[in-house]
C-alpha cells in the first residue's frame, strides 16, 4: 500500500545517557505540505530533524519516507531527502559551480543530465551570473541559496531544512520564503525549523510544536489554534481614558479572568462563546467608558507558540 | 575554422566529461582544491626550491673537476622527496578528512550516494595523485643525479614503487586518524601522535632506500625478497585494515560495518598460511622459526580483533537483517555477519584456521638442526598454545560481560576494556606476586596465566612430556569452558540469521519475486 505520507515519523525517541532528547514524537508530512517544526531552543528539533535525515540513529520509533523505513534502508531513503543543516558546509576554494557540479557526481548525474540539473538549481535558486563565483567570497545568503541549491540537485521529495532564515537580511529572508513556497507548490515535502515565526506562518501550511523533547501540538495553524484555545483574547478600545475604570469594568463582566493593556486599548481573556460575548459588549455599551472598538482576537502562530510551552529548557 | 575549432572541442569535452563520470567525484575535488589550497602550493614549492638548492650546492662543491657523486646527490634528493611524499601527503589526507568535520560538510557528503568506502578511497587516490605530482616534479633532478652515475636503473624503479605504496599505506593510516575524533582538541592530539609516526616514518623509509640504493647485492639474495614479500603482506593487510576501521566510523549505524573487517582478517590469515607455504619451499629448516615469529605476531593481533568482534551488539541491526543472504546456509553465513554471538563464533574458527595452518606447513619437516631452534612440534605446540590462551581470554570474560553489551557504545567500550584488563591482571598479577614472593625476574613469568609460560612449555625441549600433555589439557579445558559459556549467545546468533533469511525468503515469495533482491538499489539519475 503506497502512503499519503512523504514523511512518517512515528514514537522516535533519542537519549544521550540518561537525559532524553526527544520522547517518542510522531507526526506526519504530505506532499506539498510546508510543516513549520517549532520549539524553543534544546526543545529537540535539530536532533529529530537530524534523525529524520538517517544522520542520528533513534533509540526508539521509526522514520518512513514515502512509506519505506529508513533504518531499515538508509541508503534509499537518503536518495529521497534533501536535508540542509543549520550550520551547512562549504568547500571554500571551490566554485558556486563546481561544487554543485561535485555534489551532482556525488548524487550519481551522469553526463547531460548532470550539466542540466545544475543548470536548473543555480536558475530556481537565482544563482545565475555567479557561477564562477568562489564560494569563499559569496554572502550568507547566497551560501545559503547554495546549499538549498544543493539540496535540491537529486530532486528529493522530502525536504528537511534546519533553520534555513537564520542569519538572513530582511530581503534574503523573503527570497528564501518564495523559494520554499514554491517547492511546496511543485509537491515537495517540507519540514521546516526556524525561530522567526512570523516568517513560518506566512509559508507553513501546518506546524509541528516541540518542547523539551515532547510533542506539545502538531495540526495546520488553525486546527491547532482551535484545540489550544481554551479561552478567546478579545481586543477593545475606548474614548474614555479613566484606565482603572476601564480594568475595573472589564473584570466585573462574566468570564472576564485577566485584563492587560494593549495598543491603545485593552485585551481581556474570556469563555470566547458568543453568549458571553454580546453580553460583555451590551455591558460596556451600556457603561458610560463609551468603546469604539471590539473585536476577538485570531491568535498567530507566536501567541500559539507562547501558549502552548512554557519556555523551558531541557 | 571556428565553427569546427568550436565542434572539436565540444566534441572532445563532451568525451571528457562522460570519461570523468567514471572517476570518484571526491578525487576530483579533492585534487582541485589541494591544487588551490595553500598547504600544497607552499609544500610543493617550499620541496622543489630545496631540491634546486641540494643541485646547485652539489654542482659548486664538485670544485674544479665537476665531477659530481650521483649516488650521493641521488640519496639526499629522495630524502627530499621522502619528506614530501611520507609525510607531507598523508598530513595533508589527513587534514582533508578532518576538515570535512571543521568546514561542516561532513553531513552533506554522507547523505549524497556516495558510499563511505567512496569517501575514503577517493581521498586516499587523491593522496596518490599528489604523491605522483611529486615523483613528476622530482624527475629532472633525480635524472640529473642518475646520469652523475653510481646507481643502477633496477635500485631506483624498487624504492619508488616501495615509497609509493608507503605513502598510500601512511596516508590511509592518516585517513583512519583522521576519522577517530569529530573534536577539535582530539583531532589537534592525534596530529601530533601522527605527526611523531609519520617522522619516524620518513626516517626509516629514507635510511631503507639509502642501503637500497647503496647495496645494490641486496637484490640476488632470496632473503631480501622474502622480506620484501612479508613487510608487503603486513603493509596491506594494515592498510586495508585502517580503510575498514574509517569506512566503519563514517558509515551509518544501520549499516554493516563489521564484515568488511573480517573478511580482510580472513585473506590476511589466509596470506599468513600462504606465506608459510611458500617459506617451506624456500627454506624447509627455517619455516619452524618463520612459523613461530608469525604466531607471535599473528595471534595477538587476532585477538586484538576478537575483542571488536566479540563485543559487537548482539542483535541484526535492521538494515543488516534486510541484506541476510537466503541462498547461502546460516550457519556459513554468520560468522561474516555482525554481532558479538557470531563474533565468537568467527574468532574461534579463525584461531583455529590459523594455528591448522601452522601445523600443516610445518608437519612432516625434520627437527630443528640446532638444538635450541624450534622445531616443527615447536611451533605447532607454540601456536595452538597461543590460539588457546587468546581464545580463553576472550570468551570467558566475554561471555561474563556479554549482557552489557545491548546497551550502546559505551558499555561496548566497557567490555572490551574489560577484556583487556582480564588479560592484563592475569598476566601481571601473577608475575608481581611471584616477583615479590623472591622469584627471580625470569622465573616470576612461569605461571599458567600468561602464554609466556605456554611459549616455553612447547619451545624449550627440556619440558617433559608429561608436562607438556598437562598444559595441552589444562589449555584445551579452559577453550571449551569458554566455548560452553559463550554456545547460548553463538545459537542465538545464528538462529537470528536463519530466521531473518526465513523472513527475507518469505518476503520475496509474497511479492512474487524468486530472484535474490539487490543490496543496493542503482543511483536515481
Amino acid at each position: 500500500m503506497v502512503s499519503p505520507y512523504a514523511l512518517e515519523v512515528r514514537g522516535l525517541t533519542k537519549r544521550f545517557g540518561s537525559f532524553v532528547a526527544v520522547n517518542g514524537v510522531s507526526f506526519q508530512v504530505r506532499p506539498g505540505e510546508i510543516v513549520g517544526f517549532i520549539g524553543p531552543n534544546g526543545a529537540g528539533k535539530t536532533t529529530t530533524m537530524r534523525m529524520c535525515a538517517t544522520l542520528e540513529m533513534p533509540d526508539e520509533g521509526d522514520v518512513l519516507i514515502e512509506g519505506r523505513s529508513a533504518l531499515e534502508d538508509p541508503r534509499a531513503a537518503r536518495r529521497r531527502i534533501g536535508f540542509m543543516p543549520d550550520s551547512y558546509g562549504v568547500y571554500p576554494s571551490t566554485t558556486i559551480r563546481e561544487y554543485l557540479d561535485f555534489f551532482a557526481r556525488a548524487y550519481g548525474l551522469r553526463g547531460e543530465t548532470r550539466g542540466r540539473t545544475v543548470g536548473e538549481v543555480i536558475e530556481f535558486t537565482k544563482l545565475d551570473g555567479l557561477e564562477e563565483k568562489l564560494v569563499s567570497v559569496l554572502s550568507k545568503g547566497m551560501k545559503q541559496r547554495l546549499c538549498l541549491a544543493k539540496t535540491l540537485l537529486h530532486d528529493p521529495s522530502v525536504l528537511i531544512l534546519d533553520e534555513p532564515a537564520a542569519g538572513l537580511d530582511p530581503r534574503g529572508r523573503v527570497e528564501l520564503r518564495e523559494l520554499v513556497k514554491a517547492l511546496g507548490q511543485l509537491g515537495k515535502a517540507v519540514l521546516v525549523s526556524s525561530h522567526i515565526l512570523t516568517e513560518l506562518a506566512e509559508m507553513c501550511t501546518s506546524v509541528v510544536i516541540i518542547e523539551r523533547g515532547e510533542l506539545r501540538a502538531t495540526g495546520s495553524v488553525d486546527e491547532v489554534t482551535r484545540r489550544s484555545r481554551k479561552r478567546a483574547a478579545v481586543f477593545v478600545r475606548f474614548l474614555s481614558a479613566d484606565a482603572p475604570q476601564i480594568e475595573r469594568a472589564l473584570l466585573e463582566c462574566p468570564g472576564v479572568t485577566s485584563v492587560r493593556p494593549e495598543r491603545g486599548g485593552f485585551l481581556f481573556d474570556c469563555s470566547g462563546s458568543q453568549e458571553e460575548l454580546a453580553v460583555i459588549l451590551q455591558r460596556l455599551v451600556d457603561s458610560d467608558l463609551r468603546p469604539v472598538e471590539f473585536a476577538a482576537r485570531e491568535a498567530n502562530l507566536e501567541e500559539l507558540f507562547l501558549s502552548l510551552t512554557e519556555g523551558k529548557v531541557q | 575554422m571556428t565553427t569546427t575549432s568550436a565542434l572539436e572541442r565540444t566534441t572532445w569535452d563532451g568525451r571528457l566529461d562522460r570519461w570523468s563520470d567514471r572517476l570518484n567525484p571526491i578525487v576530483v575535488k579533492e585534487v582541485r582544491q589541494a591544487l588551490r589550497g595553500k598547504f600544497f602550493q607552499w609544500t610543493f614549492w617550499a620541496t622543489i626550491s630545496l631540491a634546486s638548492l641540494v643541485i646547485v650546492i652539489q654542482l659548486l662543491s664538485a670544485g674544479a673537476g665537476g665531477i659530481v657523486d650521483g649516488r650521493k646527490l641521488f640519496g639526499v634528493l629522495f630524502g627530499c622527496l621522502v619528506v614530501a611524499v611520507h609525510g607531507l601527503v598523508p598530513l595533508w589526507a589527513y587534514f582533508s578528512m578532518s576538515s570535512e568535520w571543521e568546514e561542516g560538510t561532513y553531513d552533506l557528503l554522507v547523505l549524497s550516494n556516495l558510499r563511505p568506502w567512496r569517501i575514503v578511497t577517493g581521498k586516499l587516490f587523491a593522496a596518490g595523485v599528489q604523491a605522483m605530482l611529486y615523483y613528476t616534479a622530482f624527475l629532472p633532478f633525480l635524472a640529473f643525479a642518475f646520469a652523475a652515475g653510481g646507481i643502477d636503473a633496477l635500485s631506483v624503479a624498487f624504492v619508488f614503487s616501495a615509497s609509493l605504496v608507503f605513502s598510500l599505506l601512511s596516508s590511509v593510516i592518516a585517513l583512519d586518524a583522521s576519522t577517530l575524533a569529530r573534536q577539535r582538541l582530539w583531532r589537534m592530539i592525534l596530529l601530533v601522535g601522527l605527526f611523531a609516526i609519520l617522522s619516524v616514518g620518513c626516517w626509516a623509509s629514507g635510511f631503507a632506500a639509502y642501503t637500497i640504493l647503496t647495496e645494490p647485492a641486496l637484490f640476488v639474495s632470496s632473503e631480501f625478497w622474502l622480506a620484501v614479500g612479508a613487510m608487503l603482506t603486513i603493509g596491506l593487510t594494515l592498510g586495508a585494515f585502517a580503510a575498514c576501521l574509517a569506512t566503519a566510523r563514517i558509515s551509518h549505524p544501520e549499516e554493516n560495518v563489521s564484515t568488511p573487517s573480517r573478511v580482510v582478517a580472513l585473506l590476511a590469515v589466509l596470506g599468513l598460511i600462504g606465506w608459510l607455504a611458500f617459506a617451506r619451499t624456500k627454506t624447509s629448516t627455517d619455516t619452524p622459526v618463520v612459523a613461530c615469529i608469525l604466531s607471535a605476531t599473528g595471534f595477538p593481533c587476532l585477538f586484538l580483533l576478537s575483542v571488536v568482534w566479540t563485543t559487537e551488539a548482539d542483535t541484526l541491526s535492521r538494515r543488516v537483517a534486510a541484506q541476510v543472504p537466503t541462498r547461502v546456509p546460516a550457519l556459513l553465513v554468520a560468522p561474516f555477519l555482525p554481532g558479538g554471538g557470531r563474533g565468537v563464533l568467527f574468532s574461534f574458527l579463525l584461531h583455529l584456521l590459523l594455528a591448522c595452518g601452522v601445523y600443516g606447513s610445518v608437519s612432516g619437516l625434520p627437527p630443528a638442526s640446532v638444538g635450541w631452534l624450534p622445531g616443527p612440534d615447536g611451533a605447532t605446540g607454540f601456536a595452538f598454545a597461543l590460539a588457546a590462551y587468546s581464545a580463553i581470554y576472550l570468551f570467558i570474560p566475554g561471555a561474563i560481560v556479554s549482557r552489557a553489551q545491548y546497551a550502546g557504545p559505551r558499555a561496548r567500550l566497557v567490555a572490551r576494556l574489560v577484556i583487556l584488563g582480564v588479560l592484563a591482571f592475569g598476566m601481571a598479577v601473577p608475575t608481581l606476586i611471584l616477583g615479590l614472593s623472591g622469584s627471580d625476574f625470569e622465573h616470576s613469568f612461569r605461571h599458567p596465566f600468561t602464554p609466556v609460560e605456554g611459549a616455553r612449555i612447547f619451545l624449550e625441549q627440556s619440558v617433559e612430556p608429561a608436562q607438556r600433555a598437562t598444559y595441552v589439557g589444562g589449555l584445551a579445558l579452559f577453550v571449551i569452558v569458554g566455548l560452553f559459556a559463550n554456545a547460548p549467545r553463538i545459537v542465538r546468533a545464528v538462529t537470528e540469521v536463519r530466521e531473518a533469511a526465513g523472513r527475507r525468503r518469505a518476503q520475496r515469495l509474497a511479492s512474487g519475486n524468486t530472484t535474490e533482491p539487490p543490496l543496493h538499489a542503482a543511483p536515481q539519475p
